[in-house]
């Protein structure tokens, strides 16, 4: 991916109005004096040319996460920059790493029966285009990669960005393909593919002088291997009334749709409320509905802000999920997730910011501190996976 | 369905000039405000639960599940 990303730019520019714009008498290369000329071939007089802009970085950022719940401790570094190449051309490049640790317990009709220990690292990947050849709409390609011991993913997508109605609507459409490959990580022969395509819609359009309103859609269909299913994992176990216990097994296909509305509402300059709602579908039969509301402030003009946020969800069970199976069953799974449940998170961010501090036109420092719940219909007690996330990072604007 | 619903509903009824737009462009009106914070927060949510997708955030994939 690193060739088309270095070598379409360079493209481009060769549609480009030569240095010196029309009417230029003689052609010059960039960084080099250009000549003028006023009628006397005598009286050429040399003019320096006007500085070609140059790439430069635009904005940096690094952060570090931790979460914990009763199952598992993840430490999440990333980091990411963001270059103007000029000419409309910008690239983006992230990276950010999942360092996890913890036990997998396997909860069957009524026990913890076992849990599996690990720990293992994620590394991902992603780097981005962006070509805007105005300022009424651009278009972006995009490529992630995932690794760790027993999954792998490459990820390509497209998309693209446009204003409308006197740019008071902006529509966004992006597509996803994504190649997963499942492992074991105690069988390197193991692999079971799965292909993921995503279409993902939106709009956001102005409503009054301080409210706009988004509408948001995904689209995804995902195709696997049939011995496993879709997201179905090679380690989890499904316990049968006989005490005997079969790996889990998923429909090799599943097609899923969301969508959702958002709306956000300034009151002055200084605080604001964005509120939203989400429907969710999917082809085993899970119904999901969730509302988000989130509280901004800032003080100082802009040097602090302080966000406070609120997330519920409700989902219902798919259609062959259950707390355990008198017989082996076509399609099973041990995956509490996709039992029906409720999800609650609430958080606090905080964030200050130096305005011209040296190259920068802004730099920030920020720390979030969420706590999320789950509950699940069928283990109400299982309170393990109440957890933590915390962390913060820094942000610069150049 | 979905893209003529779109359209419908945003194509507006009101035209603000640019200079009517000042409060729109403030910071605290950016959704989502931290794209990082917000990437890693649906990230850690899509592991937990069934459902996914229509949301402001997107990352690479993971074998969390």
């Amino acid at each position: 991916m690193w060739l088309p990303l270095v070598l379409l730019p360079s493209a481009a520019f060769a549609d480009d109005p030569p240095v010196g714009g029309p009417g230029a008498s003689v052609a010059a290369t960039p960084g080099e004096p250009r000549a003028a000329t006023s009628g006397d071939p005598a009286s050429v007089r040399v003019a320096p040319a006007p500085a070609a802009p140059a790439p430069r970085v635009t904005e940096a950022n690094a952060r570090v996460d931790h979460f914990a719940d009763g199952w598992i401790t993840v430490v999440a570094p990333g980091a990411g920059v963001k270059f103007d190449l000029t000419h409309g051309w910008t690239v983006d490049a992230a990276w950010a790493s999942d360092i996890i640790s913890g036990a997998t317990p396997h909860i069957t009709t009524d026990a913890v029966s076992s849990a599996t220990r690990f720990t293992e690292a994620r590394h991902g990947l992603t780097l981005g285009i962006d070509r805007a050849p105005s300022t009424d709409w651009s278009v972006h390609g995009s490529y992630s990669g995932s690794a760790e011991s027993d999954f792998v993913s490459h990820s390509a997508g497209v998309g693209m960005k446009a204003d409308a109605f006197g740019r008071m609507v902006t529509f966004s459409a992006d597509y996803h393909a994504r190649f997963e490959t499942v492992g074991r990580a105690d069988d390197e022969a193991y692999a079971e593919p799965a292909n993921v395509h995503t279409l993902d819609l939106g709009g956001r359009t102005i409503l009054g002088r301080s409210t706009t309103a988004t509408l948001l859609a995904t689209g995804e269909f995902e195709s696997c291997a049939e011995a496993l299913g879709c997201d179905a994992s090679p380690y989890r176990k499904v316990r049968l009334e006989d005490g005997l216990s079969l790996s889990e097994r998923h429909p090799g296909v599943r097609g899923r749709v969301a969508a959702a509305a958002r709306v956000s509402q300034a009151f002055g300059v200084a605080t604001a409320m964005h509120a939203g709602y989400r429907y969710y579908l999917d082809t085993w039969e899970v119904t999901g509905h969730t509302v988000q509301l989130s509280l901004v402030r800032s003080f100082f003009d802009d040097h602090l802000t302080v966000r406070a946020n609120g997330r519920y969800a409700r989902q219902s069970a798919a259609s062959f999920w259950g707390p355990g199976y008198a017989s082996a069953s076509e399609w099973r799974t041990g995956d509490l997730d996709l039992g029906g449940l409720t999800s609650g998170q609430g958080g606090l961010s905080v964030e200050g910011s130096l305005y011209g501090l040296g190259p920068a036109s802004r730099a920030s420092l920020s720390a979030h501190f969420d706590r999320l719940w789950l509950r699940h219909d069928v283990f109400p007690d299982e309170t393990s996976r109440d957890g933590w996330l915390l962390g913060g990072g820094i942000d610069a604007i150049f | 369905m979905f893209p003529l619903l779109l359209v419908t509903l945003l194509s507006g009824c009101v035209h603000l000039a640019p200079y009517e737009r000042a409060t729109l462009m403030t910071r605290v009106m950016q959704d989502p405000y931290d794209p990082s914070e917000a990437a890693l927060m649906a990230h850690v949510i899509e592991v937990r639960e069934a459902m996914a997708g229509a949301t402001v955030a997107s990352g690479a994939s993971c074998g969390c599940r």
